[in-house]
């Protein structure tokens, strides 16, 4: 299979999990350059589509993760160089929230729902945006995630747990 | 919760801008271009330690003279000739 092709077949899968994470199209677009570039260089070892697929998940989710971290360590040096607190307030207060699935209507309440989801470890987060958003079957997302079925049912019900007591917290904090 | 919940779940799915494989294959371009082929670093590799073994080659045969100039050395205390 030539990289073209497999970009037919998964490139929206990859931009689309790219934006769960960054929920911004420039950052998405940024982060399904590095995961072609990386199937590009180990494409030739896989021979079943099936298992070409779940390995494209499991590089975008990474990638996407790695994307993140980057960006939250340019953002920290930033509001630490910033030469008075009225910048450094500007940085921390700048949200680049552009996700194009989301409808204008639900544009506040999901940019607010991803904020919360944001505060999750990696792996309830994962978990979280594999079946709940990007409506993977669980068994499928524990493939991706290397768990049993039993173990992504927890970790799910752990994140759900999760997100209910921060989306409280955040909501009491804004009274 | 169930309604957010819910709410993710009715995010739409998107394409991907038009040109966005042309980036992608312009990155994987511009990676190659900056590679440096191994067989200029296994060369330049054999260089470092030829002319390294033979610094230590040097170094360990002149020790013997240099010892031998530092003792005719120390012999003349004078400054200039009297």
């Amino acid at each position: 299979m030539t990289l073209a092709e497999i970009y037919q077949l998964h490139g929206a899968l990859v931009y689309n999990v790219a934006l769960q994470y960054t929920q911004n199209k420039q950052d998405a677009e940024e982060v399904t350059q590095d995961v072609f570039v990386q199937v590009n260089e180990k494409m030739a070892e896989f021979k079943n589509e099936s298992e070409m697929k779940t390995w494209i998940y499991r590089i975008s989710i990474n990638k996407s993760l790695d994307f993140l971290r980057a960006k939250k360590a340019v953002k920290r040096w930033s509001i630490l160089t910033a030469k008075n607190i009225d910048d450094a307030k500007g940085i921390t207060g700048v949200s680049d929230f552009n996700h194009p699935g989301v409808q204008l209507e639900q544009k506040e309440v999901l940019t607010f729902l991803f904020s919360c989801i944001n505060k999750l470890n990696d792996r309830q987060k994962i978990a979280l945006i594999l079946v709940k958003i990007e409506g993977v079957e669980l068994e499928e997302a524990a493939k991706i995630m290397e768990l049993t079925y039993k173990g992504i049912e927890s970790l799910l019900s752990r994140a759900k747990n999760n997100l209910r007591l921060i989306i409280a917290k955040s909501k009491e904090d804004e009274i | 919760m169930e309604k957010s919940l819910k709410l993710l779940g009715s995010i739409e799915k998107v394409y991907p801008p038009e040109n966005l494989l042309l980036k992608i294959e312009r990155k994987i371009e511009r990676a190659k271009e900056n590679v440096v082929p191994l067989t200029w670093v296994k060369q330049a590799a054999a260089v470092f330690i030829c002319v390294f073994s033979l610094e230590i080659f040097v170094l360990s045969n002149s020790s013997e003279s240099n010892q031998l100039t530092e003792l005719i050395q120390t012999t003349d205390n004078t400054l200039y000739d009297e």
